[in-house]
Order: structure tokens, then sequence, then C-alpha cells
């Protein structure tokens, strides 16, 4: 679990510039000033990569959030 | 080993975000593409950063390619940029019959139509246009309609050639033939169209991007001029010393074959004005021996320009080749199959550019291209004839060791210089002059292309390019001196650069009394020089004061009422 928040803080850091040791637990698309539709993409690309995972379009849809993406990466 | 190796997604951000580059030149690209760049151009900017150029890139808002193209005569005008690039891919819109690709095909002539026009205006703006890539089969009912649709953008891609070859500022990037080279099945990703609408995998961002990055390095940075290679299990498997000269690995075997065709490449690069250079611990006697005996050997001893054969340290052999040839070691690349040589080389002779050497002789040739070292758009006149010119030069250092005074010895060159405005004859030379020539080079100014056709534009201008001829030969166009009007009495010397090719013969004098007598017959009062002081040009820092310019604060001045003759009793002056 731990070993995954890293890698995801680490890819919020190169798309949103989120420092890698700030608190993210309530970031989202809505707060997040730089989570726009563009990145968006660039992010589920980039989670796909940093993974090693596939993420089906319409689950990219919801993955809106620090805390859903670190759930759905859990349960994968 | 793979063509090119994919970097994750993922780390192209992460190295993007680390930021270890050097830069070499900055440069803006204006792109227009029919589908969503934003992941091409994160590999892009990888790879551009990579060659050590800092991009910018603009792009327009995806599909909008007709629309920019019409309003181009705005963006001219209101964006800078340095290079436009046009890319659009016949797989983004996904549809797939006979009239769909007739007015897809249509619309790209019509993309050309309006390229041309920006050709004809702005005539040296690089424009790179992507060919037609492959259909996506799988899209296909039937193979009769496959094979129909696939002609006609095999005929359209060769229209494209074609036009390639007619006008020298459109680049065509073939987009279709890395679909061949990585396959149908990596090069389209339909997941990627419909979360990102770019039509292409991560492969094919990655490969298509690498080759614009090629592109776009070749215009903007000047290739590498010397290749230093070493012989056994390199040239030849095995070990000269120990096999002797008929039994190296050279020829029919399996291994042999590919050392073969290693030099047949060699080969090729030295006919595209590559200049060779051995490096390599041996008996020097062996070597020629193994060179004449050897039926196999597909180069001969003669195309190596400098020959460094002995026992001494790599690192330390190749200043001698860099002396003796008169090149800088950053425009050298080391080639030799010894980790050991490498890492000593990268240690004790940093500048030199070192090619990481696959363990196998299949690959090598794959290695050096992939290093884009001596990757070029277009083949000028005289990059063939530079081969030809460094070894007038080795003449001329063995002539200049046996004649006593420099005085006497110039004189016996019975030199000729020819000088002659730039022209459209001899702009593509002119240009690589200001990007190539590091040594004598006053100002370092780089011109790209469309800022020396700015430049030339004006009326208040004296650009003089210098040919040098002598008994020995004809060393080409290889000194440039530009001067512009600052006011009405006074102009300044904006660039003033000389090969070192040609160095200490008195030519750069003779060009600058040439240049400030023209501007004495302007009427004009004083001119001014500058030294830019740069890593390498420390030798022509005197050079104004040399010529009897004074120095004032940080510039050089010249009254020309005081302009005294040139004392020049051994270099004819001929003007075209």
């Amino acid at each position: 679990m731990n070993k995954n928040k890293k890698k995801l803080d680490d890819l919020f850091y190169v798309i949103f510039k989120i420092p890698k040791n700030k608190n993210k637990k309530n970031a989202s698309h809505k707060n997040v000033k730089k989570w726009d539709s563009l990145n968006h993409v660039s992010l589920i690309l980039a989670i796909e990569s940093k993974f090693n995972i596939k993420i089906k379009p319409e689950d990219s849809i919801e993955l809106t959030s620090y805390k859903k993406i670190l759930n759905f990466i859990k349960n994968f | 080993m793979k063509y090119l190796n994919l970097t994750p997604y993922h780390k192209i951000l992460e190295l993007l975000e680390s930021n270890k580059f050097q830069y070499n030149k900055k440069i803006t690209i204006y792109s227009l593409y029919n589908f969503n760049p934003l992941i091409f151009n994160k590999y892009l900017e990888l790879h551009l950063k990579q060659r050590s150029l800092k991009p910018k890139i603009l792009s327009s808002d995806f599909d909008q390619i007709d629309q920019e193209l019409l309003s181009i005569n705005n963006n001219l005008k209101s964006k800078k940029f340095d290079i436009l690039v046009i890319g659009s891919d016949i797989n983004a819109k996904l549809s797939y019959n006979e009239s769909a690709l007739d007015s897809y095909i249509n619309s790209q002539k019509n993309n050309l139509v309006q390229c041309l026009k920006i050709i004809n205006k702005s005539k040296n703006l690089p424009i790179i246009f992507f060919n037609c890539s492959i259909l996506n089969a799988a899209f296909f009912s039937s193979k009769e309609k496959f094979t129909k649709l696939s002609k006609k953008i095999v005929s359209f891609n060769q229209y494209l050639h074609k036009l390639s070859l007619k006008y020298k500022s459109l680049k065509i990037l073939d987009v279709n033939g890395i679909g061949n080279l990585i396959g149908l099945e990596n090069f389209y990703d339909s997941r990627n169209y419909y979360i990102s609408k770019t039509p292409y995998s991560q492969q094919s961002n990655n490969h298509i991007s690498f080759e614009l990055s090629q592109i776009i390095s070749s215009i903007f940075i000047t290739r590498k001029k010397c290749l230093v290679l070493d012989l056994d299990n390199t040239l030849w498997g095995g070990i000269l010393g120990e096999d002797g000269p008929d039994g190296i690995d050279l020829g029919e075997t399996y291994k042999g074959e590919c050392f073969r065709n290693f030099q047949k490449y060699i080969k090729i690069l030295l006919n595209k004005g590559i200049i060779l250079a051995i490096c390599s611990k041996n008996n020097i006697q062996d070597v020629r021996e193994c060179f004449k005996k050897n039926k196999e050997m597909i180069l001969n001893f003669n195309d190596f320009s400098s020959v460094q054969i002995n026992w001494t340290e790599k690192y330390l052999n190749i200043n001698k080749i860099s002396e003796e040839l008169n090149i800088g070691k950053d425009s050298m690349v080391f080639f030799d199959d010894s980790i050991f040589e490498r890492e000593q080389m990268k240690k004790f002779n940093p500048t030199v550019n070192v090619i990481e050497t696959p363990k196998d002789p299949e690959n090598f040739i794959q290695a050096i291209e992939n290093s884009s070292f001596f990757y070029q758009t277009s083949l000028t006149d005289e990059d063939k004839k530079k081969k030809y010119q460094y070894e007038i030069l080795k003449k001329v250092n063995k002539f200049k060791a046996k004649t006593k005074n420099i005085n006497d010895f110039l004189k016996d060159l019975s030199m000729t210089i020819e000088i002659t405005n730039i022209n459209k004859f001899n702009f593509e030379r002119s240009v690589q002059l200001t990007n190539k020539v590091n040594q004598f080079n006053l100002t370092t100014k780089r011109y790209s292309s469309s800022e020396l056709q700015q430049f030339l534009k004006s009326k208040n201008q004296i650009s003089l390019l210098v040919r040098l001829k002598d008994k020995f030969g004809d060393h080409g166009f290889t000194a440039l001196a530009m001067a512009k009007k600052v006011n009405s009495k006074t102009w300044i010397i904006d660039n003033f650069l000389l090969s070192c090719r040609i160095l200490g013969r008195g030519v750069e004098n003779v060009l600058l009394y040439e240049l400030l007598k023209k501007l004495k017959k302007k009427k004009v009062n004083i001119v001014k020089g500058n030294y830019i002081k740069t890593k390498k040009n420390q030798q022509c820092k005197d050079f104004f004061i040399k010529n009897s310019f004074i120095k004032k604060d940080r510039a050089y001045i010249c009254e020309l009422n005081k302009l005294r003759k040139l004392n020049n009793s051994f270099l004819k002056i001929k003007y075209e």
C-alpha cells in the first residue's frame, strides 16, 4: 500500500506539481488546479505505465481523486 | 535488438521533470495535427532535449490544420517560430472507404498547396510534413479493398517524396515507413484513440517523435565530422596480431558478413563526407598488410585521413587525431568494441562523443544510426568535397614541416581567394559556416536559414564569402564576413569567421581589409568590431588589435580615414 502511495505521489508531482510529501487525502479534480481533462488523460496513461496495468475508458472517467485512484489500484 | 527502446510514459514525464539536459539551441516549433498531440509532444520534447535542443512547442487545437494553414499569413506575422510541423494521420478519423480516402488525400493536397505558398513566401522556413501512414487493415472486410486503398496511399507518398526533392525546405516524415518497421499491430492503439484522441500506440508515438526530432536536429544542429574507429572486433572479428591477416573474421561466416556489412556502411558515411580515422592498439605493419592482403576488406587503408596505430592510450591518441585533422574533439565520434576504452575515453576525454557499441556486430550499424551523429537531410556539395579537403590539409601540413620561413611557405602555396557576395548558389554553405565554425569566429552568431535570409534582405549590409584555392587544390567557401549599418557614419561587423581548415594563411587579414575598403567606398567613417568570447575562440582574441583597431570600452574601433594599406604579397584576390 505504501509502495503504491509513493508511486502515485511521484506521478502527482510530475503531472500536477504537488510536492511528494504533501498530504493529498482530499486531492481531487475539483481542488487541484492543474487537473484538467488533458492532464487527466496524461495521468491515466502514466498510471498505466507506472503500475503496469490497463485501465478501461469507463473506469478512467471515475478516477477523479487521489483516494479513488489508490483504491482502484489496490483492488486491481 | 529493438530499433528503438521504448521509454514508458511515466518515465518520460519523470525524465522531463528531472531537467538534466544541456542545451545548445532554443527553437520554437509550430505544430498542426489532426490528432491530440498531448502524449506525442511529451515524447517529442524529451527526444529534442536529449539532442540538446530546448523546444517551445506551439500546438494548434487538434484537427485545425486546414483552418490554421488558411490563415497562415497572419500566423507567420503574429507568431515567431523556427519550424512548422504538419502531421495528419489518416486513421485519426477512422473512416475507411474509397471516397473517404480520396477526400482525405485531397485535403492533404490542399494543405500542401498552402505549404508551397509559405515556402514561396518565406523561403527558408523548414516545413515537416507527415506522409500517409498504413491503413489499419483490421477494419477492412476484404483483402481486395485493402490492396486498392493501399495503392492510393503509396502513390500519394511517392508524390510527397518527389515534392520534397524539389522544395528543399519541405521535409517528409516517413510515418508510413515507421508503420512498416514496427508493424501494424503495434502501430495503432484504438483504445488510445478513444481515451485521448490519438490514434498511435505509445510505441509509435515514441518512434514518430524520435524521427521528427532527428529531422529537426539535422536542421538546427550540425552533424559530427569525424568517426574514429577501432580495428579488432570492430572492423573485423578476431585479433589481427593473433589470427593474422587471413585468420580474421571477415566475409563469408555469419559474423564475418556482419563485419563486412558494417564496413560497407562506413564506406557510405565516407562518401557522405564523414572523415574516418583509426585509433587502434596494433602493429602498424600488420594493419597495412592486412588491408592490402585480405580480399574481403571493403575499406582501404587510404580511406582513413588520420591513423593512430600504436600502443599509446586511446584517449591520448585521439588528441593527435584532432590536431592532425584540425577538428574539435566535440566533432569526433569514438566507436570501439571495448567498454574499457570507451569508459576511459569518457573519463579522460569527455568532449569526444562515445557510442555505446552493442555486443553483437549485427547491431553496429543501428547503433550509429540511432545516435544520429551523422544524420542529415540534404547533402551540400561542400560535404562531398570535405574529405578531399582534409587530405589536402594533411599534404599542406607535411609541406609546412619542410619549408622553414613562414612567408616563403605562404608564397609557395600560390593562394588565390575569390570574394563574392552571398547569393542563392552559396546560401546554404553560408548558413552552414555560421553554424559550424567555432575556433576562428569573432561573434559566434549562429544563423538559421530564415535569419540569414532576413539579414540579406536589408540594403544596409555587406556579406562577403571567400573561396580559397592553392597549389594543392580548392578549399571551397571557407571564410565569411558580415557587416551592417548602425548609423550614417558607423557600421558594425556582425559576423566574421574562418574555417579551421584554412587557418594560419593570413586570409583573415585580407578579408577584413577588403571589407574595410568596401565600407570606405560607402563613405563610412567608423567600423566597430566585437570579440565575443566562447570556450573555443581564444585564438582570435587579438584579431582586431593586430589589424590596427583601437579598443574602446568593450568594442574595437577602426577609423577608416586612417586605414593603412595591407601588406599582402602572397595572396591573389579575385572578385566574382
